[in-house]
This record gives C-alpha cells, sequence and structure tokens, in this order.
C-alpha cells in the first residue's frame, strides 16, 4: 500500500509542477501557433511528457527561487512522499533567504513519515474520478462502434455511414475515415484530404492517449483545458497542411466546405478526431488568412519552445551525489541496512540543501564517534541517533560555504524512534 | 432513412417476399454487412412500420411508392408547411417549368380534379 501512496503523491507533485509549464504553453499558443505549428504540438508533448515522467535537472528551471530537488522522485516535493498537508519542505529555504545566509548550515529537514490521514481518502476520490473517465470512454466508444457497424464500404479507408453527423478517423491500428451518408459531393475532396491529415499525423493516437493522460489528471483543470486545445490544434494543424497544398480556388471550396459541415457542436474530448466539430469558427478565419510563415518564424519560434521547456520542464539541481563513496565501519549496535539507510537519508538531505557542492565520501566510524551517538540520541530525546561524516567539495555555494574548498568530516546527525532516520542537523558538531 | 438504409431497403422491395437469411447474405454481398447487422437493422425497419418479418419472410407492409410519398409529405409539411404550390414554386425556382413538365402537371391537377 506504501508504494501506492508512493506513486499517487508522485503523480500529484507531477501534477503541480507541471502546471507553470501548462499554463506557460496556453499562454503562449496564440503567438507560437502563429509562427510554426510544429513547435505548438513538440511544447504540447513536452507537456504530456512532463505530466507523466519525472523532470530532468536543468540550471534555468523558474523552480530555482524555491530552492534544489531531491533525487528520490526528482520532483520539486510540494507533497512529500507519503505526507500531505505537512509544509512543503521548500518553504524552509525561503526562510533560510529571508533569515541570512548562516542558518543554511542548520535547517532541519522535517520530513513527515507517517502517511497523511488524508491520503487513503484522497486516493478513493481520485480513483473513482478515474473509474468515471474511463467508464465514459468506453461506453462512447461500444455506442460509436454500434453505429458503425452498419458503414458500407466506398474506396481504400473511405466507409459511409448513416448515423454519423460528421466525418470523423476512427480506429486505432487500421484507422478508417468515415463519412455521413448526406454529405455534399462538393465537399468530400476536402473532406477527405482533411482526414487523410489525420491519419498520416497518427491523431487517432495521440488523442486517444492525451485523454488517458487527462484521465489520470482529471482534478488538474489545466489539464482539461490543456487537452482541449490541443485537439483544436490538431483540427488546425490538419487544415493548415490542407491549404499548403491548395492554391486560391481551392482554398476558397475548403473554406465553404468546413462551413457547411459543421454543426455548432463544441469540442469533441475523446476519438474520434472530427471534421466540422471544432471551432470551426476560428479554423475558417486561418484558413481564410492562411499564407506560408517565414523561415525566421520557424527560428523564433524553435528558440520560445526552448526557452520554456528549459524554464519550466526542468526542475533545479541540487547538490551531487553520483559516484560517492560510502564506508560502513564495523558496529556492534546498528545493522548494515541500519547504517545504509541512514547514509541515504544524508545523501537525500544533501541533495537538497547543498546545490553546487559534490558529495565525495560518506562514512560510518562507530570507533570514534559512537559515544556521540548515545549522546546525541539523549539531548534530542530519540530513541536512537547516528553520526555520519563526510567529504564534500564546494564548487559554487549559497555564499555561505567557501568556493572550490573541501570540506573534510562534516558530521550529519540521524535519529529515529522506531521509524525511519530522519537528519536533524548538521555541521561541524 | 440514410441513404445506407435506404439501400438496404431497396434490396427488400426488389426480391420481396425473400427469407430473412437470403436478405442477410444480399446485404452482406452489396454492402459488407455482418448477419447481425442485417437482423439489427431490418428490426429496426420492421418496428417502424415499413416491413413485417413473418417467421423468417420478409415482405413489406409500404411499398416503395407509399414510402415514398409519405416522406415527400414529410418534406413538404418540415419546410413549406404543407403548401404544395410553395414547394413547386422552390422546385421551379430558377429553372422554371418545361413543356412536358407542364402538361404532367395539368394532367394530374385534371384528374385530381375528378376525384
Amino acid at each position: 500500500m506504501d508504494g501506492m501512496y508512493t506513486l499517487f503523491t508522485a503523480l500529484l507533485n507531477r501534477s503541480l509542477t507541471a502546471a507553470p509549464l501548462l499554463l506557460a504553453a496556453i499562454l503562449v499558443r496564440p503567438l507560437l501557433t502563429r509562427l510554426s505549428r510544429r513547435a505548438m504540438w513538440i511544447l504540447w508533448v513536452l507537456t504530456a511528457v512532463r505530466l507523466l515522467l519525472p523532470a530532468p535537472r536543468g540550471p534555468l528551471s523558474v523552480f530555482g527561487f524555491l530552492g534544489p530537488a531531491p533525487a528520490d522522485c526528482w520532483d520539486v516535493p510540494f507533497f512529500r512522499a507519503v505526507g500531505l498537508g505537512v509544509a512543503p519542505t521548500l518553504t524552509l529555504n525561503l526562510n533560510g533567504l529571508a533569515e541570512g545566509i548562516g542558518t543554511a548550515t542548520h535547517a532541519v529537514v522535517e520530513p513527515m513519515r507517517q502517511p497523511s490521514a488524508y491520503l487513503p481518502p484522497l486516493m478513493r476520490i481520485w480513483a473513482l474520478g478515474v473509474g468515471v473517465l474511463a467508464a465514459w470512454a468506453l461506453v462512447s466508444c461500444l455506442l460509436l462502434r454500434r453505429r458503425l457497424s452498419e458503414a458500407v464500404h466506398l474506396w481504400d479507408n473511405v466507409w459511409i455511414c448513416d448515423g454519423i453527423r460528421a466525418p470523423f478517423v476512427y480506429g486505432l491500428f487500421r484507422p478508417k475515415i468515415y463519412v455521413p451518408s448526406g454529405t455534399d459531393g462538393a465537399c468530400l475532396p476536402s473532406v477527405l484530404v482533411h482526414e487523410r491529415a489525420h491519419i498520416r499525423r497518427r491523431d487517432y493516437i495521440w488523442k486517444p492517449l492525451g485523454f488517458a493522460l487527462l484521465a489520470l489528471h482529471w482534478f488538474n483543470p489545466l489539464v482539461w483545458l490543456g487537452y482541449a486545445l490541443f485537439c483544436r490544434d490538431t483540427e488546425l494543424a490538419c487544415d493548415e497542411s490542407v491549404l499548403r497544398a491548395l492554391d486560391g480556388e481551392g482554398r476558397r471550396e475548403y473554406c465553404e466546405a468546413l462551413l457547411s459541415l459543421s454543426d455548432g457542436r463544441r469540442t469533441v474530448l475523446v476519438h474520434p478526431v472530427a471534421f466540422g466539430e471544432t471551432g470551426v469558427r476560428e479554423r475558417v478565419r486561418r484558413a481564410a488568412r492562411y499564407k506560408k510563415p517565414a523561415r525566421w518564424a520557424a527560428c523564433l519560434s524553435v528558440l520560445l519552445c526552448a526557452v520554456i521547456a528549459m524554464g519550466f520542464a526542468s526542475v533545479p539541481a541540487g547538490g551531487l551525489t553520483a559516484g560517492h563513496r560510502r564506508t560502513v565501519g564495523g558496529s556492534a549496535v546498528y545493522t548494515r541496512a541500519d547504517i545504509e539507510s541512514a547514509m541515504d537519508e544524508a545523501e537525500r538531505a544533501f541533495q537538497m540543501n547543498f546545490a553546487g557542492c559534490v558529495l565525495r565520501s560518506l562514512t560510518y566510524d562507530e570507533a570514534r564517534y559512537g559515544k556521540a551517538n548515545d549522546a546525541w540520541a539523549e539531548s534530542s530525546g530519540a530513541a536512537q541517533a547516528i553520526v555520519l561524516t563526510s567529504d564534500f567539495y564546494v564548487i559554487f555555494g549559497d555564499g555561505s560555504l567557501e568556493e572550490r574548498e573541501t570540506y573534510r568530516n562534516w558530521q550529519w546527525i540521524l535519529t529515529r524512534d522506531d521509524g525511519p532516520w530522519t537528519v536533524i542537523t548538521w555541521g561541524y558538531g | 432513412m440514410g441513404q445506407v438504409e435506404a439501400r438496404f431497403a431497396s434490396i427488400i422491395w426488389d426480391r420481396e417476399p425473400v427469407t430473412a437469411s437470403e436478405l442477410a447474405r444480399l446485404a452482406s454481398a452489396e454492402l459488407g454487412w455482418k448477419k447481425t447487422t442485417s437482423y439489427t437493422v431490418l428490426k429496426r425497419l420492421c418496428d417502424k412500420g415499413i416491413f413485417k418479418n413473418d417467421g423468417g419472410t420478409v415482405t413489406s407492409l409500404l411499398s416503395r411508392e407509399d414510402f415514398q410519398a409519405m416522406q415527400s409529405r414529410q418534406t413538404v409539411d418540415a419546410a413549406f408547411g404543407g403548401s404544395l404550390p410553395a414547394f413547386v414554386a422552390a422546385f421551379t425556382r430558377g429553372r422554371g417549368l418545361s413543356e412536358a413538365e407542364r402538361e404532367q402537371l395539368r394532367a394530374l391537377i385534371d384528374g385530381e380534379g375528378e376525384r
């Protein structure tokens, strides 16, 4: 069950930290789509990836002002792994910044290890939401299939059907174009070119995938907005690829086809990807004044896309700990696993609070610090304490550490009662 | 009735009386439908009162002409408030009536008048 909670809070984390990226994508969309449609699409894909996968570290992350990020889930931990409703550990850094530089060495990290009481009911609500959306998608899919069973094959992958209102593409593996039976023959060429563009772009895959992502993040209104805009963008992109191949006369015909086949419905969220359903007014307006974008526009759009990606899609780098050496001395009190888990916690604290530093080694030396363990346990009122020492190198500190210096035998004090280790302080004794 | 359904109905009107399974075979050949699809559409058309399925034999309750008449009446009712002159006016708008058509109409009206 713990694993489930960890996954769930990871999802919440991703949703929250992807929100600025979503917002940036939505705000920059009017400009970016005018410059280059492909760049916008890449931005949407980036957003989707950001909602699913852990974020990469980057130097220009806008989250940097909140503090460095830990390595365990590579997320900015607004919600600590199993705790909810605890003060985000990042605010401690803000306090540190506000109070001055010296406090950084004594910042206390306060993780909550008991699953918060809010977590199980929240997770149940989330699961319910996912279930509702999944059921809705399944039902509408089944209903659609029933209607499509009466379709008649025309040629290639084009079918004609009575019960549908607008042309669309349907089918995950062998997509077919379905056309309503009353379609005006004059519109048919335009319709087919548009639907073939959808097939070429594989929109019949992206749209359901996007919906699956939406189902996971149903509680995030920005994801809904993003998905609706993404669907609209796929329609506009297909229009554009059609118009690119047509001349003035052909373009006028296409616009007329768009107008005559729309029936004023709102954006359809699930498949199928339909011809006349999405934002017709916007599409006709764009189709009417379409001209090929200039080369400088494409370059600018790539730049814009990259800036947004670097700023919003990455998380700030923290202390670097890869490749540090661990020395576990013999112990009469602790098992090797105990010591290793204490070292893991110390490593996490380093990643979070020592940005710009490189951890070189972690050592447990009971011969030297055994007594200190007991003293710390007593003074902090915990059942057990452990003292670890480390060497680290400072590349560029936060001002309180000397740059290009190696700090040796830096101590890390951890305590525990009957749960896991928690770091209570660090420094030179 | 949609175009596809109309083709199916057309098969029945052309071949009636026909057994349901034969009808399914014909529909499969001409429309590419599964048997179950044919039976579903047949049931729908029977429920609408156009055809009837008597223990496996399909016959029509409305002939093709009757059905088309009903459709036309519905169109005139819906679009022209039931006014046939309005319908004819709309139909001939921009192209006028040929001499042959005028003759046909005259004969039709005279025939009606005698009834």
